[in-house]
């Protein structure tokens, strides 16, 4: 039996969270009785959340601790990705000061729904049992959908919301349905007798485990938007407001990754061969779709909801590998991903605020009136595509590609081959967008700009502001290529501890 | 003044005629199925007859219900009319029987005889369904009360169950289906407005009235009929209204906190009772609450197009819900079957058996002793009294605020209960929670 | 205790596994019946019969809290709200519609009848389910069990799941929050306006 101090204890390590449902209670009360003081809402969940971001980074270097009796893990990779989770939440915030105009009377509720659902990647990054990652999924999910749906006078904003909560309504079924075809065949939710349990079952090989890791890789690859449960993600990835859809590309991609590592390493580890291959499949496909629809696509938002697919694609490869090395790639990727891709959305905040257009041929010429913007968005842009300049885009892709050839099957081969493959035209899309920006006439949109504004009371500061932290965060990534890696190594053998099994009984 | 008097005495004796056929009647089937028949097929066949004995045995509380809803609904109305008419100074029904007692019997066969009618557009499985579905509950969900109100009676023990409360709640959020579902079916504008309100009014109040239960059992420990009652006995200080016993550990040496909270914890259970008895008002749809049947607006709401037997049966289960909800309330606020003051309980059981003696004591030289034993046993005819008191006492409380209160907006409905019952019963779950650890 | 002999025989009979099929032969023509009915109310009262014998199945596995909150929360609380959304739709238009095609048809029983047959097949090439062969009737019961799970090791999830619920009624406030007119309808100047005005 579990006695009080454990609880005490495990509330320590959960300090970081509790106070982000402080933070959470604050935004949703603190319009409501100070609706004069609305403004100062953001910079108190920014706080918050880099606070919070804080506090789980300082709990690194504590070694793996099991909380609640094996239902939650504070270990590395916890961490990792909940610190990950804050720092895009405060990244998103920032980015969202610009838009609180366009969401009327709602920005409250706006910044505690973004707040829940960075706490809800939180709490996914470190769950170790199938109940807590049904209710952290569920809350990430119902949250995102209703941060889609934001913009209540925008069409496009309610038809995302709308398309979102109905793929998800229909992913949580077959989530559901697996976990409990799981549940019946090894009689526990935590992670941790499962493996035992699949360790036995591995002798006999059966039908079913391919079915239930089929519905519940469903689900995950829904909230990676990996092909073919990607239909949702182009059509919410437009509507939704900018600062939504970058965190829906990363922050509950991470999410949803985070889940995918723990679940699929620790508790489904036996059945590694089968899943192996139903990723890879997911991977190929993601890879190929991703940056051949990409190609096509007039409007920014969109070609960036596609080729955060492709990514998803190469995300996958280090996953399939299913070795230390895959998983610390797929860290690096991610932490570096974050930063491209949110820089990416600032940028295309700051553009479609003053010019009120998305579409990929107005950028033309931007580095003529606003440079610093076009700077900023291309270094983005040009890691995204993998350009080593500066390197860390290159670094993350890289690595993700040698954790393929590491595994040395044909999967892997395959999988390395068609990601190279379909790299060319992710550079050609991307660097069309860069080359346009510095090198093309001006747009007749970009002509009507004024001279910029640069005063703190501009309600573009806060984007700009993000684009800044995510360019320098990429500068210093690269410098740091070393130590981030070894963090991220060091995130991966986490995951080896958790197998042991439930402690106390 | 003479002639309230003279009514109010006719009201008395009248309630005493018909509760002397109701229980009467129920305790002399029951007791027949349960306890005669069986005996006399053991007596006949042996071992080879227990099982057709238990059979019959597990029937008994399925007639009982079965048996005691129409003829407790008769009553009912009766009742009702009658009290409506003393609060108006009117006469009331009079002619039917002594007193018209059997007005409502009468009634009751007018209905039943009349012809049914099925409005053009209807949905005929719906229409049919609804009344049916609104009534189910009210003959399912009184089952595990039995227990509770027959002083744990070993013939209706078996349909105690250890989640009784919970089961009840559960039961009894069911009858809005039947009326949503012939509101819609009826085909008719007036139904729907009327079934639509009714659900919304159903779902809202549903949630203080649950936190209220929530609150009872949580100071019960338990969600045991049988076991919330007997945590009452004593005397009145020992009620759930009165904080279930926390009044009773006081003495003069106990520290002032403690005789604070315990003063405190009775005040939030008296505040809980008032809580039930509002939220019960709209869950049964009784004024000040009857929005989903207003007469004179709705031309009585869901029901509008039933007649003849089905409507008899929305009438009957209306009735019954008030009743359940009634005795729910005895049960699990007025001490159950426990009398208000510590040895009336005894006095009562005693005084009884005494007489038993008296008047049976010398017939036992045909076994008619262990008969009349089982027939009349002194302890559950003490609890089945003061159930029956507090339970009618609070019927007509809803006939006195039925005649007392005008009907709310629904607006002003809605408001109530989302902007003040439900705060305030969170307010009291919290409350109570911290308040009985500190007592 | 005097009914426990005529529990053992109703054990006896096999009378469980004969609910169970009473049931499972009322829940498939009801859930069929959600699905193919053209009325869209009726389709909701029939979800409301399928989670009623939904939760028989549960009484009959003496999960008897589980059936109770099934029948309180989604057999009425949550069904009964989606009816009442449908009634304010003209469902009489919708009657009249066509809406399946027969090619469609065609392919979603193909799709249909291959989901059924991989599940089928997936489900009995596993023979060691873990299973349990004593009568559920003489379990104890579980309520107990329940509320102590939830406090001690399903805590977390349990306080977690308080928070999706305030994200789920704060977001039903923001939707259903009436917007001043001009946001509503008005370009960005009008919103911009709006904020300004705001915040002064």
């Amino acid at each position: 039996m579990p006695n009080i101090n454990d609880y005490l204890g495990a509330l320590k390590l959960l300090q970081p969270e509790i106070f982000l449902v402080a933070a959470i209670l604050f935004c949703a009360l603190w319009d409501l009785f100070f609706p004069s003081l609305k403004r100062f809402t953001p910079i108190v969940c920014i706080f918050a959340l880099l606070f919070a971001g804080a506090g789980l980074w300082g709990q690194f270097v504590i070694g793996s601790t099991t909380l609640f009796g094996g239902l939650f893990v504070v270990d590395k990779l916890t961490v990792l990705f909940g610190s990950l989770a804050c720092a895009v939440g405060a990244i998103v915030v920032c980015m969202s000061t610009g838009y609180a105009s366009r969401l009327g009377r709602n920005a409250g509720e706006f910044y505690m729904l973004l707040l829940v659902a960075t706490l809800a990647v939180v709490f996914l990054a470190g769950t170790t049992d199938l109940i807590m990652l049904f209710v952290g999924l569920e809350t990430l999910s119902l949250s995102c959908v209703l941060l889609s749906g934001a913009l209540k006078s925008d069409r496009k904003s309610n038809e995302a919301a709308l398309k979102y909560l109905v793929s998800t309504a229909a992913t949580t079924a077959t989530l559901l349905y697996g976990l409990s075809f799981l549940y019946g065949l090894t009689s526990s939710t935590y992670y941790g007798d499962i493996h035992n349990r699949m360790l036995e079952l591995a002798h006999s090989p059966s039908l079913v485990v391919v079915f239930l890791l089929v519905l519940v890789l469903s689900a995950v690859g829904f909230k990676l938007s990996a092909v073919p449960f990607h239909m949702w993600a182009p059509d919410v990835f437009e509507g939704a407001p900018t600062p939504v859809t970058a965190f829906l590309s990363i922050g509950s991609k991470a999410g949803g990754l985070v889940v995918a590592i723990r679940l699929l390493s620790t508790a489904l580890g036996p059945a590694a061969g089968d899943w192996s291959f139903i990723v890879g499949l997911l991977a190929i496909a993601s890879m190929i779709f991703g940056n051949l629809i990409a190609l096509a696509q007039p409007s920014f938002k969109r070609m960036l909801a596609y080729s955060s697919i492709a990514h998803v694609g190469y995300i996958l490869i280090g996953l399939t590998s299913n070795s230390l090395n895959g998983l610390a790639a797929i860290n690096f990727y991610v932490v570096v991903y974050g930063l491209m891709n949110l820089g990416a959305f600032a940028g295309a905040i700051l553009f479609t605020n003053e010019t009120g257009s998305d579409r990929i041929d107005d950028y033309a010429g931007l580095f003529r009136k606003r440079p610093w913007l076009a700077l900023g968005i291309s270094i983005c842009l040009i890691n995204l595509a993998g350009l080593p300049i500066p390197p860390a885009g290159f670094f993350a892709k890289a690595f993700v590609f040698w954790s393929g050839i590491e595994a040395s099957s044909v999967l892997g081969w395959t999988l390395v081959a068609v990601a190279l493959a379909t790299s060319v035209p992710a550079i050609y899309y991307y660097m069309r967008v860069v080359i346009k920006m510095v090198a093309r006439e001006p747009s007749d949109v970009v002509k009507q700009l004024g001279p910029g504004r640069h005063h703190l009371a501009d309600p573009q500061w806060g984007p700009a502001a993000a684009l800044c932290v995510c360019v320098a965060g990429i500068i210093a990534g690269s410098a740091a290529v070393n130590p981030i890696m070894n963090v991220a190594q060091e995130a991966a053998s986490a995951l080896q501890p958790t197998l042991l099994s439930r402690p106390g009984s | 003044m003479n002639s309230a008097v003279f009514e109010i005495g006719k009201f008395a004796r009248l309630t005493l005629l018909w509760l002397c056929i109701i229980f009467g009647a129920v305790w002399g089937v029951s007791w027949s199925i349960g306890v005669l028949l069986p005996a006399v097929i053991l007596s006949q066949s042996g071992e080879s007859g227990r099982f057709w004995a238990q059979l019959l045995q597990a029937l008994v509380p399925v007639v009982a219900v079965a048996l005691f809803v129409p003829l407790n609904t008769c009553y009912m109305v009766l009742a009702e009319r009658r009290l409506l008419a003393l609060f108006t100074v009117r006469k009331g029904p009079n002619r039917v029987g002594p007193d018209g007692a059997f007005q409502t019997v009468a009634d009751a066969l007018k209905l039943l005889l009349k012809e049914e009618i099925t409005p053009r557009g209807a949905d005929l499985l719906m229409y049919t369904l609804a009344p049916v579905i609104f009534f189910a509950p009210s003959i399912i969900g009184v089952m595990p009360l039995l227990a509770a109100v027959s002083g744990n009676h070993p013939l209706f023990t078996p349909v105690n169950l250890p989640t009784g409360v919970f089961y009840i709640l559960a039961v009894s959020s069911i009858p809005v289906v039947g009326v949503v579902m012939g509101g819609w079916a009826s085909n008719n504008k007036y139904s729907l407005v009327g079934a639509l309100r009714s659900a919304a009014q159903a779902i809202s109040y549903e949630i203080p009235l649950l936190l209220s239960i929530i609150t009872v059992c949580l100071l019960a420990g338990t969600l045991d009929f049988v076991q919330i009652a007997d945590n009452q006995r004593g005397s009145l200080l020992n009620w759930n209204i009165l904080g279930g016993g926390a009044l009773t550990h006081l003495g003069i040496g106990s520290p002032w906190w403690s005789i604070a909270a315990a003063l405190l914890l009775a005040a939030c259970c008296i505040l809980l009772f008032a809580l039930y008895v509002i939220c019960a008002c709209a869950e049964v749809n009784r004024t000040p609450f009857d929005l989903p049947e207003a007469e004179s607006e709705l031309v009585s709401g869901f029901n509008t197009e039933y007649s003849g037997i089905k409507f008899a049966i929305f009438f009957l289960a209306e009735y019954t819900n008030l009743f359940i909800v009634s005795t729910f309330a005895a049960v699990m606020f007025l001490g159950g079957g426990h009398a208000p003051f510590p040895g009336l309980e005894d006095a009562c059981i005693s005084g009884l058996r005494g007489l038993l003696a008296a008047w049976f004591g010398a017939c036992t030289p045909f076994q008619l002793g262990w008969l009349v034993n089982s027939l009349v046993n002194p302890a559950t005819v003490s609890q089945v009294f003061w159930i029956i008191v507090k339970s009618y006492a609070l019927v007509w409380f809803a006939s006195l605020i039925r005649a007392t209160l005008p009907r709310l907006r629904i607006d002003q409905l809605m408001d109530y209960s989302w902007k003040r019952l439900v705060p305030l019963a969170l307010i009291l779950l919290i409350a109570v929670t911290f308040l009985k650890e500190l007592v | 205790m005097e009914s426990l002999n005529l529990l053992t025989a109703l054990a006896h009979v096999n009378v469980e596994q004969g609910f169970f099929y009473v049931l499972a032969a009322i829940a498939i023509p009801l859930a069929y019946g959600v699905v193919f009915d053209r009325n869209v109310i009726r389709s909701g009262f029939l979800l409301i019969g399928v989670f009623a014998t939904i939760a028989g199945l549960f009484f009959l596995l003496q999960a008897q809290f589980l059936g109770l909150s099934q029948i309180l929360i989604y057999g009425v609380g949550i069904t009964l709200v989606i009816v009442i959304a449908l009634m304010l739709t003209n469902a009489r238009q919708e009657t009249g519609m066509n809406p399946a095609l027969p090619a469609n048809v065609g392919l979603a029983s193909f799709v249909s009848v291959l989901v059924f047959t991989t599940i089928y097949l997936s489900l009995r090439s596993a023979e060691d389910w873990p299973l349990k062969n004593e009568s559920s009737l003489s379990l104890p019961p579980n309520i107990e069990m329940i509320g102590k799970h939830l406090m001690t090791y399903y805590a977390l999830p349990f306080e977690f799941a308080s928070i999706l619920l305030l994200a789920a009624l704060v977001g039903a406030v923001m939707l259903s929050k009436a917007e001043p007119a001009s946001l509503a309808n008005a370009g960005d100047e009008a919103e911009q306006a709006v904020d300004g005005t705001d915040r002064v």
